[in-house]
């Protein structure tokens, strides 16, 4: 594309010369503008234009492009007004001001859009008079309003307003970027406060009302004071808007700023390979997934995940919650291990692991049995049954052992788990005095934790383990709290479906949880606890049993342990009786394991030095395996009571029984009678019976009655430091003194247990089955026992009772003749000695 | 630019040049003719002004672009020295005003030294 080149045609020569007209005195001429005889009027929305400003519009209505075509064409003049309502397309003549400013269009610029730019410049304010015409635009003749003469230089309010304003504008123009510095700079040089307020009003943001109210006032000193009032509540509106933005800026800046940090975070976590926390919060999500909770259990997973997901890692709380998560997601909330209901292999299993125990192997496989047909018959029940709207079926059982040590409580739990299929956890509550350590602790704590239970659970990963609670007669308790009282929550299956760990802070159902406790003496137990269990007896074993379980399970065992071969090590039967009586006293068999185990050694350090290839033990190689006999089997009875006023009585104590030897002396003195030997207040009782029992009976026991003033009488019964109380020792101890009286000697062979009325008469005492084998132990082999007592015999193994002679007596003068020897001690005088 | 603008009046663009001898003025205003300017001087005050009409388009017609300026105009200048009023000469040719304003000679004037000094 070219251009086309024009000639352009020769004028006349133009007269060049110009006049210059030099002036006295120069007058401001401009002020007086012609006014058209009708002038176009453009309505503004929303908007006024002031005299003396210059200002950019954009018209877009076809009817107000055809009035600047027209006005450009020629005088250029144009009448702004500003419509009543911003909200009219085309006000008509009533809809807009009557008090406008006249100005010039001085640029135009048509957009490719069709709608039109122009540069305007204010001229002079103008009323309209009237409407000459409304098509196509509005027209109208208007006069000029003159400005009111302001006087500068005089008027000092003047210069304060001005200068006043000129303040309000730099300062408010620092809050509006949009409005240039230059603009300012300009607005302060102006002179004329008249031009001052309009080009300050042009540039800040006034409502329609008062940019119009600001036109019409005539003073420019009402105006100025008006823009002023605008000024500051634009100044006001503008700092508040910055404030608010600025604060709303610093938060996205901090916000912004962790953001940022956090992902470097991530960064740098991603380079050491370490999860980062949006994983783990994923991962935390899966497993509440997978663990399928219930409903209560899962809203707290997943509120607790949600504070985490706030968190930042750092974040103090962050790993509480963590921690927390981890605890809840990894509780086995559905795992469940199915329980082998088989009778006929549990029965062997428990045969396999424990020797004898038959009543206690009876209890269980009926416990068995009970659930397996309650399995096999859910659903027959299921209507027919189920009358009982309060409580809850029991589907678990509590079982409480008791027994001396040694005698396989603990064991006997292991194998019920391992009969049944179950997970075995075993956890002893020996010395626990606190109530959190069952129940957890609140998490607001530092460093909480679950209680043992839920962590056993956790262990197990099953939610039906068997958890064996050992020592339950050992709990403590103090001023922290009572564990046995947080354990009955845990023990009773009718609350313990909703069990409430402190920690974990929902239910976890322990119902499907079999509980087996352990205790030595039910004494300690607190009895509401006691109340919840069925309790279990087992008593020691017998000779024989020991007999059994070592050359069953002792010996193979210590082979084992020792790295001996079956053909390396024996025992004969007669070897392991002496183990067992001589070397051994107790109602379990721990201490034979370890006499077994001693010889075990013994036979390995021969093999090592090559002395032997293997060893049969006979009763002979005792004494050289394990030394002398610590127990002088039967002599011991023999020593103790080959004096008058000694008599064997039977004891029951939690571990076992045990034979006691109760002492009786006199001595010159008068002051009558004392007792020692750390008695409990009903055994002072039962001295006290036997004292007055046979000084009443002196007589047939031929006593002199004149003794008493003269001699002091004292019984004690040895071991003098452990604590001792019950009434069973009354007829032991009134035979001890009636053997003293009459000096003749308690028959060595003779053991006896029984109450004691202050008439004689005998009185049945409990734990006949442990007295009865502690006795047998001993060597005695006749017992005196309370008539009333012959049905506990029953309780006492076969082999046992066999051996053994038994006196039923139901009063004292039965006892006598029986317990004592015929002869009389004398000494050489042939006098009682003292 | 529109700072200038004054009163409604348009300001041509002009030059104002110091040479040896005097002032030059120049204003850059087309369609004009010689007698339809006014040039007046007071002292050192310079004021070019006029009437400019351009035709008018005839018939239906569209503005696309605007900015050939047109009515009154006006152009001020502050003279730094004093000029020799007498001697001053304005031409109008292809579309250039030009204003040519002579200094007035120097004179000089004899300072003459008086006791100031009061004494006591």
């Amino acid at each position: 594309m070219t251009f086309r080149n024009y000639r352009l045609r020769d004028a006349d020569p133009p007269q060049t010369k110009i006049d210059v007209q030099l002036e006295d005195e120069l007058k401001d001429e401009g002020t007086v503008i012609d006014l058209p005889e009708e002038l176009p009027i453009l309505p503004l929305r929303g908007m006024v234009v002031y005299p003396q400003t210059a200002i950019p519009l954009t018209v877009g209505q076809e009817r107000s492009i055809q009035l600047v075509d027209d006005v450009v064409a020629g005088t250029r003049m144009v009448g702004l007004v500003a419509s009543k309502d911003p909200s009219l397309g085309t006000p008509g003549p009533d809809q807009v001001q009557t008090v406008g400013t006249l100005a010039t269009i001085h640029r135009l610029f048509r957009t490719p859009d069709g709608t039109v730019r122009l540069l305007i410049q204010g001229l002079q304010r103008i009323k309209i008079d009237e409407f000459v015409s409304t098509s196509p635009y509005l027209k109208a003749r208007v006069t000029r309003i003159p400005e009111d003469e302001v006087v500068f230089a005089d008027d000092i309010e003047m210069e304060a307003l001005v200068r006043s304003i000129v303040d309000r504008f730099s300062s408010l123009a620092e809050l509006v970027p949009s409005i240039p510095q230059e603009l300012v700079s300009n607005a302060l040089n102006v002179e004329d406060p008249l031009q001052l307020v309009y080009s300050i009003a042009t540039y800040v943001r006034i409502d329609a009302e008062d940019a119009q109210l600001l036109l019409e006032m005539n003073n420019v000193g009402d105006k100025i004071r008006h823009l002023l009032k605008l000024l500051t509540k634009e100044h006001e509106v503008l700092s508040l808007g910055r404030k608010i933005q600025e604060d709303a800026q610093q938060e996205m800046e901090k916000s912004q700023r962790d953001y940022y940090l956090r992902e470097q975070m991530k960064a740098i976590r991603r380079e050491l390979e370490e999860d980062d926390d949006q994983q783990e919060i994923e991962k935390f999500r899966g497993l509440i997934e997978a663990a399928n909770m219930p409903e209560e259990a899962r809203t707290e997973a997943e509120r607790e995940l949600n504070r985490l997901s706030k968190l930042s890692v750092s974040a103090a709380e962050y790993g509480v919650i963590r921690t927390y998560l981890d605890w809840i997601c990894s509780m086995p909330w559905d795992q469940r291990t199915e329980d082998k209901l088989d009778i006929a292999h549990a029965r062997d299993v428990l045969d396999e692991d424990h020797y004898g125990l038959t009543d206690v192997k009876q209890r269980i496989l009926e416990f068995l049995a009970v659930r397996k047909l309650r399995a096999e018959r859910e659903n027959e029940f299921e209507d027919r049954d189920r009358f009982d709207p309060v409580r809850r079926d029991r589907s678990g059982a509590i079982l409480l052992f008791v027994g001396p040590p040694g005698v396989g409580k603990t064991s006997l739990g292991a194998s019920i788990a391992r009969s049944m299929g179950r997970k075995f956890i075993r956890m002893s509550l020996g010395g626990i005095r606190d109530e959190s350590e069952i129940r957890g602790f609140r998490r607001t704590y530092i460093g909480a934790m679950p209680g043992r239970i839920i962590q056993a659970i956790r262990r197990a990963k099953s939610r039906n383990p068997l958890i064996m609670l050992d020592e339950i007669d050992k709990l403590g308790r103090d001023f922290r709290g009572d564990p046995a009282s947080a354990l009955l929550e845990v023990l009773d299956p009718e609350q313990n479906a909703e069990f409430r760990d402190h920690y974990l802070d929902v239910a976890f159902d322990l119902s499907d949880v079999m509980f087996i406790t352990t205790a030595n003496s039910l004494d300690t137990i607190p009895g509401p606890l006691r109340d919840r269990m069925e309790v279990i007896h087992l008593s020691g074993y017998t000779e024989l049993e020991k007999r059994a379980i070592a050359s069953q399970y002792l010996v193979p065992r210590q082979r084992r342990e020792n790295g001996l071969h079956t053909s390396e090590l024996d025992f004969t039967e007669e070897a392991l009786l002496q183990i067992i009586r001589d070397y051994t006293r107790e109602a379990g068999v721990r201490q034979l394991e370890r006499e077994v185990g001693k010889a075990a050694r013994k036979v390995v350090t021969k093999i090592a030095e090559q002395e032997t290839e293997s060893l049969t033990v006979g009763r002979e190689a005792l004494k050289d395996l394990l030394g002398k006999p610590r127990y002088g089997h039967r002599s011991e009875m023999q020593d103790r009571t080959d004096v008058p006023g000694v008599a064997t009585g039977l004891a029951w104590t939690p571990i076992g029984g045990d034979v006691l030897f109760i002492e009786a002396t006199k001595m010159k003195g008068g002051k009558g009678f004392q007792y020692t030997g750390q008695l409990g207040d009903i055994m002072q009782e039962s001295a006290k019976i036997a004292y007055s029992i046979t000084r009443s009976r002196a007589v047939d026991l031929q006593v002199d009655p004149a003794f008493y003033d003269e001699y002091d009488i004292h019984l004690h019964v040895p071991s003098g430091a452990v604590p001792k109380d019950g009434p069973s020792a009354g007829v032991t101890m009134a035979t001890a003194l009636a053997s003293l009286l009459t000096g003749r000697t308690a028959k060595s062979n003779i053991a006896m247990t029984g109450e004691l009325t202050l008439s004689g008469q005998i009185l049945p005492v409990g734990g006949i089955k442990d007295k009865v084998l502690a006795a047998h132990r001993l060597g005695a082999d006749t017992i005196i026992l309370p008539s009333k007592n012959e049905n506990d015999l029953d309780d006492v193994p076969e082999d046992v009772r066999g051996e053994l002679n038994f006196v039923l007596v139901e009063h004292l003068d039965e006892v006598l003749p029986v317990a004592l020897d015929d002869y009389q001690y004398l000494d050489q005088d042939g006098r009682m000695p003292l | 630019m529109l700072a200038n603008v004054d009163k409604g009046k348009f300001r041509p663009p002009s030059d104002l040049i110091k040479t040896d001898s005097g002032f030059l003025v120049r204003v850059e205003i087309a369609a004009m003719e010689a007698k339809d300017f006014k040039v007046s001087l007071l002292d050192r005050r310079l004021i070019i002004s006029g009437v400019r009409h351009l035709p008018e388009v005839k018939g239906s017609r569209s503005f696309h672009q605007v900015e050939i300026e047109t009515g009154e105009f006006r152009v001020e200048f502050a003279l730094s020295k004093a000029v020799d009023a007498e001697n001053v000469t304005a031409a109008y040719e292809n579309g250039i005003m030009q204003v040519e304003l002579p200094y007035l000679p120097q004179r000089s004037v004899q300072v003459v030294s008086s006791d100031v000094i009061a004494k006591d």
